[in-house]
């Protein structure tokens, strides 16, 4: 999809592939000729009137762009102006041809847009004439006679039993007293055809639209005084008129027969007969005014409306029906009421309308550093080929308010070490008219708040003009914040330096607040951790993970923390000890609410009773107790070598006396204790336990026993 | 005022004459007349116009008489 550029003082000998006169075509001619742009790709054509007549010799299968450039935004040294095409090589001069202006068969994917047509054609030699050519478009385009004779403007003519799926929009149409009609499309009957014709203005012909055995849609266009038909209909094809206005005609639109279309929402106004064989609608309207802006607000000064479109309070304001209809006027300016005006421009005040006139391209501003050295520039020139040494070329550096200083021009390369005054082409196929060059260090010097670069004269440039300024500063707080914290941290690691110290994550979007501390000889980090990142790899940083203070400690090897009932069961055999106390718990099934808590599984049994049964003692006894100890089935648990000592608590859980036992019957688990006045001197409530001891560590406690010593 | 069952026709009778054929309504879609079931000749009709008229259209069309004769399209 190349782009290609003629401009008036360009040649058909250059490539056309730039916009310079080095390298632009001169004439649309050469880039609608066989040798000229191809399917797809875009020509802009710069200011100027071209008095050509064109034949089109190209080949296109996509959409391919013929498309003025009035500001001249794609040209180095060209005025802004019209960009006009036709029989006149000078604005004040005769015509040079009557005829067609632009010819083609077969010729498709076409969308001519931003040109001025200055016509002096005739009937049989329309000024646009594109024979047996489909999808071709016309945007922004107007259309005018040089002399009134019985032309047809545009004349584009769909192939045998194809569809012709044109597009014609936002165009002008001037016309004269001639006969003859304005737009004419010539169909082949086919009923799918999508041609349409919208946001256009007719004004002065004998017909404005001319539609041949064409299905097509007219929306939004405003017909001006047409000698004969606004629209004149032939052939039996669908024809579907919307949301226009029509003033003045002899007859605003005439169809072929009553079924042979739709009319909605259109407004006839003086004219002198309505239609002709017109669908009926309810929606359209032969009374009140014009509704369009004349000059009376420039007349009376007043705000300036736009010519033809509707004034402030206009009839024609909202008349129109949104369906279909394009969502801009004739100049895309959103409708001004709720739904589409009737006609093709819409209310606007154009007291504050500008125009736009680009910047020069080779007149730009960069900033730099005051005091920087060995600084290159790119400049644009136009013109390739030129080096340090064609002739007339010069360059200049002015700091401001200060004398000119010529820059001596060295030979340079593209990529090659700065060198003052270094001048070389960059690629004069990739970037044609693009020049490096090498400033002397001088011109950045500190002092001067800017410096002009200036280089010219040499053929075929208009020059280049650059302003640096010459600053440390400019950026903004976000372009500040983003070159800090987007830096990577790799870069910034050169001892001593902040950048050294700073912590480093393995990973992105970590957050954390780590302090380092060292105060009394103790130093430590303490971390704030915001996210416990919750999966599997995190967990194992845990694996073995010790927590103390240098005597208690957890020792905690966790495999992996989860809800599931696998990580419980990791829990199952724990034990938790002080080094004698301890509670040893065996969870075989964790279950998410407590109904009982069991300490040990062994019981004491008050012997002879057979059972865990209270014992009951009078005030002031002392007797031998016989207890047997068992397991949870009431097995009596063999006591044989073991050390067997009983423990009296009060109901206040302090122990009151501690009496050692003697086995009665090892085997079976049964002692006896000789219970003294330090227990039941005082009634009351007790509790017995039996602790049976083997070896050092192998300590089992049993009980309790309900002990209760009643006053006599 | 609109014109319905509108069509032109050759007059046979009269080389370069024309019959003009329908119905002719108000905007508000009452019928106020017609061309007749035979139509209505141009050049009848003509002739039967007051000078005045005559005169009007005459210079109008005499414009549209030059150019077609400048252009060589008209004798």
């Amino acid at each position: 999809m190349a782009i290609y550029y003629v401009r008036k003082d360009g040649n058909d000998g250059n490539t056309g592939l730039g916009s310079g006169t080095g390298q632009a075509w001169a004439t649309i001619t050469k880039a609608l000729g066989a040798t000229g742009i191809g399917s797809g790709d875009t020509v802009y054509i710069a200011p100027g009137l071209y008095g050509e007549q064109v034949t089109i010799g190209g080949t296109y299968s996509a959409t391919t762009y013929i498309t003025g450039d009035p500001t001249a935004s794609q040209f180095s040294g060209v005025t802004a102006d019209r960009v006009q095409i036709g029989a006149f090589t000078a604005a004040s001069g005769a015509t040079t041809y009557q005829g067609t202006t632009i010819s083609g068969t077969s010729k498709s994917y076409l969308y001519f847009n931003n040109l001025e047509f200055v016509l002096n054609c005739t009937t049989g030699s329309p000024g646009i004439n594109l024979l047996t050519g489909r999808y071709n478009t016309f945007d922004k385009c107007v259309f005018q006679l040089s002399v009134s004779v019985t032309p047809w403007f545009m004349s584009l003519t769909a192939a045998t039993s194809t569809a012709l799926d044109c597009t014609i929009k936002k165009c002008i149409f001037i016309g004269t007293t001639g006969g003859g009609s304005q737009c004419v499309l010539t169909g082949q009957n086919v009923v799918t055809d999508t041609s349409s014709v919208t946001d256009c203005l007719f004004i002065g012909q004998a017909v404005g639209f001319l539609p041949i055995n064409l299905t097509a849609s007219v929306t939004n266009c405003e017909f001006i005084n047409q000698n004969n038909q606004g629209i004149l209909q032939s052939g039996t094809q669908q024809l579907t008129i919307k949301n226009n206005l029509f003033y003045g005609c002899v007859v605003g639109a005439g169809f072929t027969n009553s079924s042979s279309g739709t009319q909605t929402n259109c407004r006839y106004i003086a004219c002198g007969t309505t239609f002709t064989n017109a669908p009926t609608s309810v929606t359209s309207s032969a009374v009140g005014l014009p509704g369009y802006e004349t000059g009376y607000t420039l007349l009376t000064g007043m705000n300036p409306v736009q010519f033809f479109g509707s004034y402030n309070g206009s009839p024609n304001t909202s008349f129109g029906n949104a369906t279909g209809a394009p969502a801009t006027d004739l100049y895309g300016i959103d409708w001004s009421g709720v739904s589409p005006d009737a006609g093709c421009a819409t209310f606007r005040n154009i007291g504050g309308v500008g125009y736009y006139a680009p910047t020069e391209r080779n007149a730009s501003t960069i900033t730099i550093a005051p005091a920087s050295t060995s600084q290159s520039i790119e400049l644009y020139l136009g013109a390739t080929g030129l080096t340090f040494a064609t002739s007339g070329l010069s360059a200049y550096y002015v700091r401001n308010r200060e004398a000119p200083v010529a820059i001596t021009l060295v030979t340079q390369t593209p990529t090659g070490t700065w060198a003052s005054g270094g001048f070389a082409e960059i690629s004069s196929s990739l970037v044609p008219g693009v020049y490096r060059l090498d400033v002397p260090d001088a011109a950045f010097a500190a002092g001067a708040s800017d410096v002009t670069i200036v280089v010219r004269g040499a053929s075929g440039t208009n020059g280049a003009v650059l302003t640096v300024t010459l600053s440390s500063g400019g950026l903004t707080a976000a372009q500040t914040a983003a070159a800090i914290f987007n830096a990577a941290t790799t870069d910034y690691t050169a001892n001593g330096t902040y950048g050294l110290n700073l912590l480093r994550a393995d990973q992105q979007n970590k957050q954390g607040l780590v302090t380092l501390h060292s105060s009394g000889g103790i130093n430590r980090v303490d971390a704030d951790v915001h996210a416990i990142q919750n999966d599997a790899a995190a967990a194992t940083y845990l694996k073995g993970a010790l927590l103390h203070d240098g005597t208690g400690y957890v020792d905690a090897d966790v495999v992996r923390v989860s809800t599931s009932i696998a990580a419980a069961n990791e829990l199952e055999g724990a034990l938790l000890h002080n080094g004698t106390d301890y509670i040893s718990a065996d969870l075989l099934t964790p279950v998410s609410a407590a109904t009982s808590v069991h300490i040990g599984p062994y019981q004491l049994l008050a012997d002879g009773l057979g059972a865990d049964q209270p014992l009951d003692i009078n005030v002031g006894t002392a007797t031998s107790i016989d207890v047997q100890v068992t397991d949870a089935n009431g097995t009596g648990i063999d006591i044989t070598g073991a050390t067997v000592t009983a423990k009296v608590y009060s109901s206040a859980g302090t122990l009151v006396a501690t009496y050692s036992g003697t086995a009665t019957y090892a085997d079976n688990g049964r002692l006896s204790f000789g219970l003294t006045t330090t227990v039941t001197n005082t009634s009351g409530t007790y509790t017995v336990t039996v602790t049976r001891t083997t070896g050092a560590t192998d300590t089992q406690i049993f009980g309790p026993l309900r002990l209760y010593v009643r006053p006599v | 005022m609109n014109l319905q069952n509108y069509r032109l026709e050759p007059n046979p009778n009269v080389p370069g004459d024309w019959i003009v054929f329908g119905d002719i309504y108000d905007n508000e879609g009452n019928l106020l007349g017609t061309f007749g079931s035979d139509g209505t000749s141009v050049f009848g009709w003509w002739v039967l116009q007051d000078a005045e008229f005559q005169q009007s259209y005459s210079s109008q069309f005499s414009a549209i008489m030059a150019q077609e004769i400048v252009a060589g399209t008209a004798e």
